[in-house]
């Protein structure tokens, strides 16, 4: 019953997701070329679609799959750990450019470990250093992606 | 017949000179690694190689790109299977029966399928590409634009109808990626859509953002939360490392029907491998006596859609070389490779450059060969990626991930996108929306839109075009009831149940 009522919430979003991207396609300006559709016919067309399924998943929300219920009546509790590596790879996102690409790998990786259980001294740590340098050879030397260096170093 | 073995004497003197072997071997090890890598696809792959072609001779240039391009092909089952990460479009339909595999301790057999049959698939397709290479491109040229976009209704129908247990939430799933792709700027007016003002979204949302964030990032999400209750089912590296003669008995036919899928559909233009593993996997389930036991670690779930995605590789070769019509992303860029070298592809191709055609088909050959000899020996190496502690391995494919999403475009904005998506992921895994229509609709949705609006600009805005025409009524056709078979399918079933039994 649970996952039933999750499915109609789940519905009530979508819904309200579908009627968003309906107005943000009705606001295109569409230029008067020799085009039958449009820039708008086809959002307008998925928009439509997703309104139709949110309103089908709310009125007949498929019955739950058998066996193991799936989890979730702990579901924050349960996502704390995947949250604290939302984090981490927010906090890796917003360093980079500063810190520079290994730096910043580097204390993603160390966080990474610890909230996966690894003891951060001296395995993680050890860990962390030479999977950087690792990656940082293979993508930025061998492969010759362009990695942020760090405004930090003077670099761009 | 003299004539073609004539031209592919010619075509093995070229492709068996030294440096062209070495250049096939460069590129097939290099796309092996660029494949197993998640995230860095042979788009990437070429791209990265474009600017060491300057110089080169044309025929071993393309030899190079076409060693890369199978070796990516290769290499991106490898982390389906064992670690449910797609390298690419084209390896998702993978994971549904290859991370399966590997759970139950099967990711060696899983690994061998996925490298005889691709080698199967590669080397089958190349002699249809040199039998059917132009009377398969006049059939393709009769695909008008109403034609593709039943295609693609197609293709996105049968994986709508094969994945997940709700057909609702797999539609929605569908319309989600579908609604993904019309981000960015409209290329028939210039209207920016759903771009917010930023301007980094006006080249739209890559799929491998998406691709990374709803399979990798939430993977890692999962495997956490479950490694902490206590619920982790890990794959597992006990058992055997090679496939029982039984399982490759099994898997022949599922081979041999994916490469005729494959190779016609790669041969379509802007159709490809991702579309050809998705119609190969479905058609299986549906030939089969057992479809229940699809995406439970069947082996002929990885064998059928291996095999699609390497015949297409050769398939999407003959509009390319033949009309120089690009099939696929990653033949666009070795179109543009081609143009690049003062080669101008097209019907004249084969007359002007010959080194270069028949030596490039000649090449398949060899590279096909070639990374069957270094991939088997590598199951064993390859599974013992699972010997990791995941404590371990969890980090480090974020880490990847990581650069994988910054490499699109070197842009943070890809990096938060990319967050999103797993967060999305994770929402959709949990409450049973298959990830894999979210994929193939941000995949397919610019060519579907483009080719209904090039349709209706065609028969002056009148639906009844897609009806009209006979090939694309058929597909359709086709649609619909790939969409309504499961049930009818299940139904029949119990009526075949309960006639014995009254």
């Amino acid at each position: 019953m649970k996952a039933i009522a999750h499915d109609r919430a789940a519905a009530l979003a979508i819904l309200a997701g579908a009627v968003a991207y309906l107005v943000g396609a009705r606001r295109l300006v569409s230029p008067a070329m020799a085009d039958p559709l449009g820039p708008t016919a086809f959002p307008t067309l998925l928009g439509g679609s997703l309104t139709l399924l949110a309103v089908l998943l709310l009125l007949f929300p498929p019955p739950p799959p058998g066996g193991a219920a799936p989890p979730g009546g702990k579901g924050l509790v349960r996502f704390g750990r995947s949250g604290l590596a939302i984090a981490l790879l927010v906090g890796n996102t917003l360093t980079m450019e500063w810190l520079g690409y290994p730096l910043s790998t580097f204390a993603f990786l160390l966080g990474a470990l610890a909230v996966l259980g690894e003891k951060p001294w001296p395995r993680g740590l050890l860990f962390s250093l030479s999977f950087t340098a690792a990656l940082y050879l293979l993508f930025a030397r061998v492969l010759h992606l362009s990695l942020p260096v760090g405004t930090l170093f003077g670099g761009r | 017949m003299e004539e073609l073995l004539g031209h592919m004497a010619y075509g093995f003197s070229v492709a068996l000179a030294p440096v062209n072997v070495g250049y096939a071997l460069l590129g097939a090890l290099v796309g092996t690694l660029i494949g197993v890598l998640p995230g860095i696809g042979p788009v990437s792959g070429i791209a990265i190689l474009i600017p060491i072609l300057y110089g080169m001779p044309p025929a071993s240039a393309m030899i190079l790109l076409t060693g890369l391009y199978y070796g990516t092909m290769y290499g991106g089952s490898t982390t389906s299977i064992l670690v449910n990460v797609p390298g690419e479009a084209s390896s998702v339909v993978t994971t549904l029966d290859g991370y399966q595999m590997a759970l139950q301790g099967r990711g060696g057999p899983a690994l061998a399928i996925a490298a005889i049959g691709s080698f199967i698939a590669g080397t089958v397709s190349i002699v249809f590409m040199m039998l059917f290479s132009l009377p398969l491109a006049r059939l393709a040229l009769k695909f008008g634009p109403a034609e593709y976009f039943s295609l693609m209704v197609l293709g996105l129908s049968s994986v709508t109808s094969l994945a997940g247990a709700s057909l609702t939430k797999a539609l929605i799933s569908t319309v989600f990626g579908l609604m993904l792709a019309t981000v960015g700027v409209d290329l028939s007016t210039g209207t920016a859509r759903y771009t917010f003002n930023v301007p980094q979204l006006l080249d739209g949302i890559s799929f491998i953002v998406v691709a990374i964030g709803l399979f990798a990032v939430s993977e890692v999400l999962l495997a956490i939360e479950e490694i902490h209750a206590g619920e982790r089912r890990r794959a597992l590296t006990v058992g055997r490392i090679w496939l029982s003669w039984r399982e490759f008995k099994e898997s022949l036919g599922a081979i041999l029907r994916g490469t005729g899928i494959g190779f016609y559909i790669g041969v379509l233009p802007a159709a490809g491998a991702t579309i050809a593993s998705f119609m190969a996997y479905n058609v299986e389930k549906r030939l089969a006596k057992d479809p229940e036991a699809f995406g439970r670690g069947d082996i002929r779930g990885v064998a059928s859609p291996e095999s699609a995605n390497n015949a297409a590789v050769v398939g999407n070769m003959v509009p390319l070389l033949s009309l120089g019509i690009p099939g696929s992303s990653t033949t666009a860029l070795m179109l543009g490779a081609l143009m690049m070298l003062g080669i101008q592809p097209g019907p004249l191709l084969f007359q002007k450059h010959p080194d270069v055609t028949w030596g490039l088909i000649a090449s398949m050959y060899v590279s096909n060969t070639m990374l069957l000899i270094l991939n088997l020996p590598l199951v064993g190496l390859w599974v013992r990626i699972l010997d990791i502690p995941e404590r371990i391995l969890y980090p480090l494919i974020l880490a990847i991930s990581v650069i994988g999403v910054y490499g699109v475009s070197n842009s943070l904005l890809d990096l938060y996108l990319g967050i999103g998506f797993g967060l999305v992921g994770y929402y959709m895994r949990r409450h049973d929306y298959p990830l894999a229509p979210a994929v193939l609709g941000l995949v397919l949705g610019g060519i579907m839109e483009q080719s209904l609006r090039q349709a209706l600009v065609l028969s002056d805005g009148s639906y009844w075009t897609l009806v009209n025409r006979p090939l694309s009524l058929v597909l359709l056709i086709l649609a619909a009831f790939s969409l309504v078979a499961p049930y009818l399918i299940t139904a029949f079933r119990r009526l075949r149940v309960v006639a014995p039994a009254a």
